[in-house]
């Protein structure tokens, strides 16, 4: 596991700490956050734009909007430095979305062409294609039917959580340990091919 | 939120599934922001989902393809064309069938919705910041049949928008929310929902502030009937 939050007793303390060398002018300090943040700002912005050249230009801005904040003491709860990152980032996206909104719908039609559809690659349709192999594998293997109709009522039908687990006669707590164990497996099978969980061979 | 907590309670299960209230959802963000793995497994319950849909969609074609690879075979000959075209008629016919169901089914709803409605329920929540335990929750009686169920939210006069409304299950779980909510011209929130998503039970609704540091503004709790 590579997560800061695994090492760090609280993460909220080394967050404060962060803040406080940072008000202090440590610039390491400051690279530091940057690199802290970066990845999981991407991830984060990716999901929530869906556009990966946007989703960097607003991990800048968050990134300078949060530096700026800090060095003037102006992030009120040091220990919750994620929050502020989170909402700093949320709040310029909001943004963006409105201004765009507001744009001629000729120009948001080019800003539809500019996007990057990685689904639709060769590469990706290759790994979807084990993803589904190896989920085939993990439905053979699955101990009980009904985990398997768990499965697909949930993924696959989108049942609500609440009919599936009154039909199944299961708690909501049981109903998220069978897919958090099918998640584990699914895990282990593509390990098992030499495929990581983020979808590249052998770079872990 | 911490990793062995979010393994302990199936966070990611329950965030892929929008069953997190919002700020649980909210912490496990904050908590992914610097944590790799919880960033990994979260694709890869993603992926596990996708993988499942594609599982089903491949089953649907192999079954749809046996389907037609019987229809060639059955057409080879004069009698097999003629029970091929029968076959072919009373599976092309099956859907229209129940489309047309279906469409009756979807008229009768749309008349029931545009005619007028009586004796609408509304519920007005009082002004406050905080449900107070002491006081009994508002009441709301429902019959068994679909009736819009209104309710109005009176606004802090200070507050501005846009705001963000959560409603919750009696198990806490997220029946409805709503974000980029402006007031109308009372200010007041208004929200309309149909009898039939709200079971017996006690339910809480909160109003929060957008911004950079989110705020809630009220809290109201109501409890339905049936």
């Amino acid at each position: 596991m590579s997560g800061d939050d695994r090492r760090a007793a609280s993460p909220g303390a080394a967050d404060a700490e962060l803040v406080r060398r940072i008000r202090a002018g440590d610039r390491r300090a400051e690279t530091e956050l940057v690199e802290r943040f970066s990845q999981g700002l991407d991830f984060y912005l990716l999901r929530l734009t869906g556009n990966r050249a946007r989703s960097e230009d607003l991990r800048q801005d968050t990134l300078r909007i949060v530096l700026e904040k800090v060095r003037k003491g102006e992030v009120r709860q040091p220990e919750r430095l994620a929050g502020f990152v989170r909402s700093t980032a949320r709040n310029l996206e909001v943004a963006s979305y409105r201004k765009r909104a507001r744009r001629p719908q000729r120009e948001r039609l080019s800003a539809v062409e500019n996007l990057t559809d990685g689904e639709r690659g060769p590469l990706a349709r290759a790994l979807a294609a084990e993803d589904r192999r190896v989920a085939r594998r993990l439905l053979g293997a699955l101990p009980s039917p009904r985990d398997r109709q768990v499965l697909f009522r949930v993924y696959v039908a989108e049942e609500d959580r609440d009919a599936v687990c009154a039909s199944l006669g299961l708690s909501p707590a049981q109903l998220n340990l069978v897919l958090f164990r099918a998640r584990q497996r699914f895990k282990a099978l593509l390990r098992e091919r030499g495929i990581n969980g983020r979808g590249a061979r052998g770079e872990r | 939120m911490n990793h062995p907590y979010v393994d302990d309670h199936q966070i990611i299960e329950q965030y892929v599934l929008g069953t997190l209230s919002p700020e649980e959802a909210e912490r496990f963000e904050e908590h992914y922001l610097t944590c790799a793995a919880c960033r990994e497994d979260l694709q890869l319950a993603e992926r596990l989902g996708r993988a499942l849909k594609g599982v089903a969609a491949e089953e649907l074609a192999a079954a749809a393809a046996g389907r037609l690879g019987l229809l060639a075979r059955l057409a080879r000959g004069a009698r097999g064309r003629a029970l091929a075209a029968a076959l072919f008629l009373a599976v092309a016919l099956l859907p229209t069938a129940f489309l047309l169901r279906r469409n009756a089914g979807l008229n009768e709803r749309l008349a029931q919705l545009e005619a007028p409605q009586v004796n609408v329920a509304i519920v007005r929540f009082e002004p406050t910041r905080a449900a107070d335990p002491a006081v009994p929750p508002v009441r709301l009686t429902l019959g068994e049949a679909r009736e819009p169920v209104v309710f109005e939210i009176p606004l802090p006069a200070a507050a501005e928008g846009p705001f963000r409304a959560v409603l919750h299950r009696p198990d806490g779980s997220v029946l409805w929310q709503g974000e980029g909510l402006q007031p109308d011209a009372r200010g007041d929130l208004t929200l309309t929902l149909p009898s039939t998503l709200l079971a017996a039970g006690d339910y809480q609704l909160l109003v929060f502030a957008a911004g950079p540091e989110p705020r809630r503004l009220a809290r109201h709790a109501f409890r339905v009937v049936r």
